[in-house]
This record gives structure tokens, C-alpha cells and sequence, in this order.
């Protein structure tokens, strides 16, 4: 006689759990383009808090004589005003990323929260944001910074209020494209016969549902975050000098190339790809987790 | 290693700058090469306009175009030659230092303040009309009609003392206006080839002025031929297609922002230049210009930074040419903008700047310190007392003195396309200040902008400036250009500094005639200058060119022009 035994139902036993958390863990370790992401992200996160402090000398004193190439004194050499290159390559994350992080935080911050509600409240007044979203992003985000600077003048938070103001349409249009999926979801037609107002619904239960698509596109605006505001100090609409900014140190620098003084603009110039890569690599690959999950 | 990776870019960058450029030949060889006809200048700019009352007369290019194609009443003579070989003038008052151009000789009769001018007989201008007094009666009457967007001719005249040049061609009474305007008994012809100019009072300004590129001498007939009813004084034609002259080279094609070609005048009356023909052209980056010049594109540039100068010195494939002038650099801080209105605050900037280190570090020590607020090679400079070395003990005190409390607000401002030369200087600046406890932010702002906030509106509170050179050489001309006040005459008086003092002296020197009593007086100006702070004067920087090992013949000239008739070439 035999027991008949139920079919294994995946999940119950300890031991299948505990493979599934080391297969998981396993292919966390190894997505390379994860892990190469959240590092060259956690390096520019650290540089950003505690860059300054760490480095050798103050970013923003002459230290030693102008154009010195690299030494055992000065690692990154220092440029022709004599400030030390790599104090300062270690030194600007604390703009260039926290400029990016915080635009690309209060963009997607109200990005979602617009895209939320033209997403759900469909009509006139969704049609007008997404007709203003439309004129925006008509425009070259690059001259349009430029305009927004100029006019704000330039300082740190009108830098932070050009580029939110550029990036949030970005953000309403993913919002609002996931909420209109989403609004048509029997949870939501379940939550409306719960007797719940539009608004909790929207903010309850739609939300929620709707931020992936915002929260891959983050890291990738922190990235042109980055990049943008290199490009407005390269082009002298930015940072001023001599704070330590990646952009503004490689177009101070870029004349002295024809000297074959390359390493005040080498370096910046690394450290600006490599920390835009790794935040483009940490949203691929969670964008791709996701996607397989 | 260094100098193969110039060479390398160096080569890409004069490829696409220079195109076909100059240096071809077209003579016999001689001991030290082929002459070659054919020059290739690259400059920060091209001339924006070529009338010397024209809205671009302040800017360097426009200048330097007027200097190679109008040709004046008198010049400087030549002196000797610095260890560079750039060829140095005599400067002065009498007419011993003088060289006749379009003059051939002058005559000063000192009791009547008459000044008789035997003009030269048998010049030709470029469309081959004649020169004759006509011609300077000409110049004189256009200067004198105010017509121009800035009426340079008019000041010049009017800081000489030539007669009839007075504020009432301002007048708003038109009668009186008109009146004012005509030359009348103080310009004068008694034949073709004879001027006469009367002072209203003795001026040792008067044969200095003349040189100035504002007075040279138009070509009447064709200034006629292209004036129309709106333009009586022929202003567009000169802003944007010749200025007609006898001088040394024509204009063969202009195009503004990027390209003038003159050619020689074949009948210029000191001889035929030995440069033929000059491609003149923009290009703005100076790492482009020594790549252009490094390669052999180019023959000639200048306005390269004091770096990149540094780098190319000792290399045998360029010449580097320098010698020290009138440029200089200096810390403007406004009178009328707190806290600067404190005269121990302005001290106590002063003393903190560390000026060795600006020198070496920024100026690779191509620069001195400048001792005074006039250049100190001018007929009437002298050194005064307060000098400001750097203490920063002293610069601490007088700002504890002060009373003053930063907030951290202050702005040095800049001209941002001098990044790569100021740059260095006012970090340099911004670490000294901060050592005595005033944190400063750096302004750069595009050129145009500085230059209307400094000039027109004063409204530049802190700056820096490495650009403003008085052309008129001497100490009076530099003090009445920048420190006379407005009301008083002053013309670029960008610090807003007033000083009743300062003008009651140069209303007393502009009409000395005792050079000695002259010079005494404006030493007593300098001193208040030196007393008040009106600027903080850091250093007087060399003027630099680079060009090829064949050229000779640079000549160091008040406006700091190149004048392409100094220069031969050889391959």
C-alpha cells in the first residue's frame, strides 16, 4: 500500500525556501552590472557627504605651484592655479551629485505626484499638463537650462530649481502612462466599491502601484543630472569657479591640453563618466530585476 | 614628452585654423632666408568697425586696424631695442622726439601757442588720391562735429587744448552747437601743404595726442564720395568698409568676426611695406593661436596666456617676443559701493594680496609689481608713498580698524573669457583675502558685461581688470582717463573716485608748460592716488607675441597694436 502523497506545493518546505534565498542572493552577487552600479553609486554617495573632508588639501586653496603633473605629493597633479586635482576630482561630488540627487528627487517627487493626478483624473486638466509637459520637453533641456540659469542667476538652488523643473515632466509622463493602466485595475474597482473616495485611491492604492517606472527613471536623471550641470559650468553657466566642479575643472582646463598638461582635465573627466555610468548601470539593472521578477 | 604632446596637438589645431596661410615667397634668398611677402596673423578678434569715433573704437583690434591703415601727423621716434629685439619709442613732449609722418616737419611758435605743420608733398592713398591740408582740415572738422557714437577725436583735441574744441559742440542749443562746430581761426590752411593749429593755452599734450589713433588723418576724397544726406561724416562707411588714408596697407576684404586681408600700399610714401599682404584672422582660443604659430600656419600672434608663453620660451621652432609696457593688472573697489567707501578697508585689501606669488604663479614672472596707479614707463610716473607690500598682519589690523564685518557677500568680478590668464590670480586673490578673514566668491562675467558695468554704468563693486591701458602716454593723460571725476571730465573713471584734490592738481598740470613743474605736480596726484587707494594696483605684465623664427621687427606701440609696416619675414 502506498500513501499517496500530495503533490509539492512550492514554498512549504524550510529547506526549498532556503535554496530559493541563496539562488536569489546568488544572482544579486552576481549581476555584475548591479553590483558595478551600487558600487561607483555608493563611492560618489560617500564622496558627495564626506569627499571634502577626506581630501588632502582644501579644493578651493593653491597648495603647491600651478600645473604640477602627477606626484607622490600631489596624486592628480595640480592645475594652473596651483589647486591640488585630486582634492578637488574627490571634492565635487558633494555639488555634482548632491545637485543631481536632490533635482532628481524633487522632480520625481512632483513628477509622480502630476503624473498621479493627470493620470487619474483624466479631462481638461490632463490634457493641459500634458500639453505644458509637451512645450517643455520641445525644448534642447540643455538651452533651456541655460535660459532658466541666466534668468535665476547662479547659485546652487536656482541650478536645483532649473534642472526639477526640466526633469519633472519626465516624470509625469511615466506616472501618468503606468496610473492609466493601473486605474483600470480591478483593485481599484474593488477599493471604489469599498466605499473609498477617489483621492485615497489614487494616493492608497494606485500610487504604490505606479512608482516603478519612476523609481528606475531616478538613477537615470541623477546620471543626466550630472552630466548637465558639468555642461552648464563647462560653458560658464554654472558652479563658479573655483568651487570644486567636475565640468568647470575640465573647461578650465581643456586650453592647457595643447601644453600637454592632461591631467587637469583627465581625471575630472573620468570621475564624471565613470560616476554617470555606474548610475545609468544601477538603473538598468534594476530596471531588468524588476522586469524579471 | 611635454613638448611632443604640444607639437602633436598643436598640429591638429593649426590644420584646421589655418587653412592656406602665409609665409610664401617670393624674393631671392638672402644671409637669412627667402623674404617672404605673405604674413598670417592670428589675433583675439578682428576689427568690429575702422572709425576712430566709431561705437568699437575702444576695442584693441579696431585700434590696431585704424594703426596700419590711417597714418598720422607726427609719431614717436624710434628708440632701442629690448633684449628680445622688440623695437622700444622714445617718448616725450618736445618736438625732438618726434618723428614727421604725414608732417615733415613741425614748428611751435611758444608765444602764440602756434603750432605750423610743412605737410609732405607727393602721397598717394590707397585709390591713389593725393594727400594735401585739405585733408587734415578734414579730420579735424569731423572730430569736431561730435557725429560719432563716441567722440574720441573730439576728447583728444580737447585734452590738447587745441582750439575750439570745447563742451559747447554739446550745447543743446542747436545755434550754438553749430557754431561751436566750425574750425574757424584755430585749424587752419595757408596753402596745400601747410596747417596751422592753435592752442586756447599751453598743453604738453598737444604733439602726444596727434599719435593717438583718434587723430589720424582721413583721405577727404573718399570720405566725401561715401557720405550721404543722413550721414554727412561718413560714419558707416568707415564702421563697416574702409577707413581711407595714406597709410601703409588697404584694405583688400573685411569680413567682420573673422577675417581682414590688407595689402600693401604699393605708393605708401615711406616706402612699400616688405609684408605684402596680411591674412588677419580671429581666433579667439589662445592654445589655437601658439598651436597655429608652433606649426608654421601662422607667422604671428600675441594675447597668448602668460602659460602658454611660459612654455614656448627657449623653443627654436617660434621667436618669443616681450617687453614691458603699459599693461597692467589692478583690484577696482568702488567708492560708492560700502564696503569700499572705507578707506581702511581698500588699505586693508592692499596689503593682503601676496604679490610674489601672483607674479610667479600667474604671470610665470613675465610681471613686476606695479609701484603706482600710472605705467611706470611714462614721461611723469614717480613712485609714491604709501607703498603695498604684502602684510598680513598690517591688512588684518586695518580691517579690524575698519570696522567693517564680512558677511560673506563681496564678489570679485572678472571678464570670464581671460579665465585661463585671471583665473590663477583671483583664486590667488580669493585665498588671500581669506587669510585675513574675507571670504569672497568669484564672479567671471562675459566681456561685453564687464565692460558696460565698468565703464558706462560703474556699477562694479569689486573687480578685477587687466585690460585698460592709456594710450595717451603720459602721467596726466593715464590720471584724467581714469581718476578725474566724471563731472570734472574723467572719462573712465570706473571706481567712481572723487577727489577735489586729485582734480584741482590736473586742472593745474594740463596747463603747465614746465615739464619739470608739470611732472612735480603730478607727482603730488600719484601720491593721492597712492593715499586714497583709487585702485589697488597689483602688477604691470609684459606685452608677449609669439611668431615665427623669421620674423623681425615688433615694435612696442602705445595702444600696444602690432603695425604690420614694422615687420619683415624670411622663411
Amino acid at each position: 500500500m502506498t500513501i499517496p502523497q500530495s503533490p509539492p506545493v512550492k514554498g512549504e518546505h524550510p529547506l526549498e525556501n532556503l535554496a530559493d534565498k541563496k539562488i536569489k542572493a546568488r544572482r544579486w552577487y552576481h549581476d555584475k552590472l548591479l553590483v558595478t552600479g551600487a558600487i561607483i553609486v555608493g563611492i560618489a554617495l560617500f564622496l558627495a557627504a564626506f569627499g571634502e573632508a577626506i581630501a588632502p588639501y582644501d579644493p578651493t586653496v593653491p597648495v603647491g605651484p600651478p600645473s604640477v603633473p602627477p606626484s607622490t605629493t600631489y596624486w592628480f597633479g595640480t592645475d594652473t592655479s596651483g589647486l591640488d586635482v585630486f582634492s578637488r576630482v574627490i571634492s565635487a561630488p558633494r555639488i555634482d551629485v548632491t545637485l543631481a540627487v536632490s533635482a532628481a528627487v524633487l522632480s520625481g517627487i512632483l513628477g509622480t505626484f502630476i503624473g498621479l493626478m493627470a493620470g487619474f483624473y483624466r479631462g481638461v486638466f490632463s490634457g493641459f499638463i500634458m500639453r505644458v509637459s509637451d512645450v517643455l520637453q520641445a525644448f534642447p533641456v540643455f538651452i533651456l537650462a541655460m535660459v532658466l540659469v541666466a534668468l535665476s542667476g547662479r547659485n546652487l538652488t536656482n541650478l536645483i530649481f532649473a534642472l526639477t523643473f526640466l526633469y519633472t515632466p519626465i516624470f509625469i509622463r511615466l506616472t501618468r502612462a503606468e496610473v492609466l493602466t493601473q486605474r483600470e485595475r480591478a483593485y481599484v474597482e474593488a477599493a471604489r466599491a469599498a466605499g473609498n473616495s477617489d483621492l485615497k485611491i489614487a494616493i492608497k492604492h494606485v500610487l504604490p502601484n505606479s512608482l516603478t517606472p519612476s523609481l528606475i527613471q531616478l538613477s537615470v536623471t541623477v546620471g543626466f543630472g550630472i552630466l548637465l550641470t558639468a555642461g552648464l559650468s563647462f560653458v560658464g553657466a554654472g558652479v563658479r569657479p573655483p568651487n570644486p566642479e567636475w565640468g568647470l575643472m575640465i573647461a578650465n582646463s581643456a586650453p592647457q591640453l595643447v601644453l600637454g598638461e592632461w591631467w587637469t582635465s583627465l581625471f575630472p573627466g573620468i570621475a564624471v563618466s565613470l560616476t554617470v555610468v555606474g548610475f545609468a548601470a544601477l538603473s538598468n539593472a534594476i530596471e531588468r530585476r524588476v522586469a524579471t521578477s | 614628452m611635454k613638448r611632443k604632446a604640444l607639437v602633436a596637438s598643436a598640429a591638429v589645431v593649426a590644420l584646421t585654423i589655418a587653412g592656406c596661410s602665409g609665409g610664401s615667397s617670393d624674393g631671392s634668398s638672402t644671409d637669412g632666408g627667402t623674404p617672404a611677402s605673405n604674413l598670417t596673423y592670428l589675433g583675439l578678434d578682428v576689427p568690429a568697425g575702422l572709425d576712430p569715433d566709431g561705437p568699437s573704437a575702444s576695442i584693441p583690434a579696431t585700434q590696431m586696424g585704424i594703426a596700419n591703415l590711417m597714418e598720422p601727423l607726427v609719431y614717436y621716434k624710434p628708440g632701442t631695442e629690448n633684449e628680445t629685439g622688440v623695437g622700444l619709442l622714445e617718448y616725450g613732449y618736445d618736438i625732438d622726439k618726434f618723428d614727421g609722418r604725414l608732417a615733415e616737419s613741425v614748428t611751435f611758435d611758444e608765444a602764440t601757442l602756434t603750432w605750423t605743420f610743412n605737410l609732405r608733398e607727393g602721397v598717394t592713398g590707397c585709390d591713389d588720391a593725393t594727400f594735401t591740408a585739405d585733408d587734415v582740415l578734414y579730420t579735424f572738422a569731423r572730430a569736431k562735429s561730435v557725429s560719432g557714437a563716441a567722440p574720441i577725436g573730439w576728447f583728444l583735441s580737447n585734452v590738447a587744448n587745441i582750439g575750439g574744441f570745447t563742451t559747447d559742440v554739446f550745447s543743446e542749443d542747436p545755434a550754438v552747437a553749430a557754431e561751436a562746430k566750425e574750425l574757424g581761426d584755430w585749424i587752419t590752411k595757408t596753402d596745400d601743404y601747410t596747417v596751422v593749429i592753435k592752442q586756447d593755452d599751453a598743453n604738453k599734450l598737444f604733439l602726444p595726442v596727434l599719435t593717438i589713433f583718434g587723430l589720424n588723418i582721413y583721405d577727404k576724397e573718399i570720405m566725401e564720395a561715401n557720405a550721404t544726406p543722413d550721414d554727412p561724416w561718413s560714419h558707416e562707411y568707415a564702421n563697416n568698409v574702409n577707413a581711407p588714408s595714406f597709410g601703409p596697407y588697404c584694405v583688400s576684404s573685411w569680413e567682420k568676426n573673422s577675417e581682414m586681408v590688407l595689402e600693401a600700399n604699393p605708393d605708401y610714401y615711406g616706402g612699400a611695406p616688405a609684408v605684402a599682404n596680411v591674412v588677419w584672422r580671429k581666433v579667439p582660443q589662445s592654445a589655437n593661436r601658439l598651436a597655429s604659430v608652433s606649426t608654421g600656419a601662422a607667422q604671428l600672434t600675441d594675447s597668448l596666456t602668460p602659460r602658454e608663453f611660459a612654455s614656448v620660451e627657449g623653443n627654436d621652432a617660434v621667436r618669443a617676443w616681450r617687453a614691458t609696457g603699459n599693461l597692467n593688472t589692478f583690484l577696482g573697489m568702488n567708492f560708492q559701493s560700502p564696503p569700499f567707501d572705507n578707506p581702511k578697508v581698500r588699505q586693508a585689501f592692499a596689503y593682503a594680496l601676496n604679490y610674489d606669488k601672483i607674479i610667479q604663479d600667474g604671470y610665470f614672472g613675465r610681471a613686476v609689481k606695479w609701484e603706482g596707479q600710472i605705467p611706470m614707463s611714462y614721461p611723469g610716473y614717480s613712485k609714491q608713498d604709501p607703498q603695498f607690500g604684502y602684510d598680513v598682519e598690517k591688512a588684518k589690523q586695518l580691517l579690524a580698524e575698519s570696522g567693517w564685518t564680512d558677511d560673506g557677500s563681496l564678489k570679485l568680478t572678472y571678464v570670464s573669457e581671460s579665465e585661463s590668464t585671471l583665473g590663477p590670480i583671483v583664486t590667488q586673490i580669493k585665498a588671500d583675502l581669506a587669510a585675513i578673514g574675507v571670504e569672497i566668491q568669484l564672479d567671471p562675467i562675459p566681456q561685453t558685461q564687464f565692460g558696460d558695468r565698468a565703464l558706462v554704468k560703474r556699477d562694479l563693486p569689486f573687480f578685477i581688470n587687466d585690460n585698460e591701458k592709456p594710450i595717451g602716454v603720459d602721467a596726466g593723460y593715464a590720471t584724467l582717463l581714469f581718476f578725474v571725476s566724471t563731472a570734472q571730465g574723467g572719462l573712465n573713471n570706473m571706481v567712481n573716485y572723487e577727489s577735489d584734490v586729485v582734480d584741482g592738481l590736473w586742472a593745474e598740470a594740463k596747463n603747465e608748460a614746465s615739464v619739470e613743474t608739470r611732472d612735480g605736480i603730478l607727482a603730488q596726484v600719484q601720491r593721492q592716488l597712492q593715499e586714497d587707494v583709487a585702485w589697488a594696483p597689483i602688477v604691470q605684465y609684459d606685452n608677449q607675441w609669439l611668431s615665427a623664427p623669421g620674423l623681425s621687427g615688433i615694435v612696442l606701440h602705445p595702444d600696444n597694436s602690432v603695425h604690420f609696416s614694422d615687420l619683415s619675414l624670411t622663411n
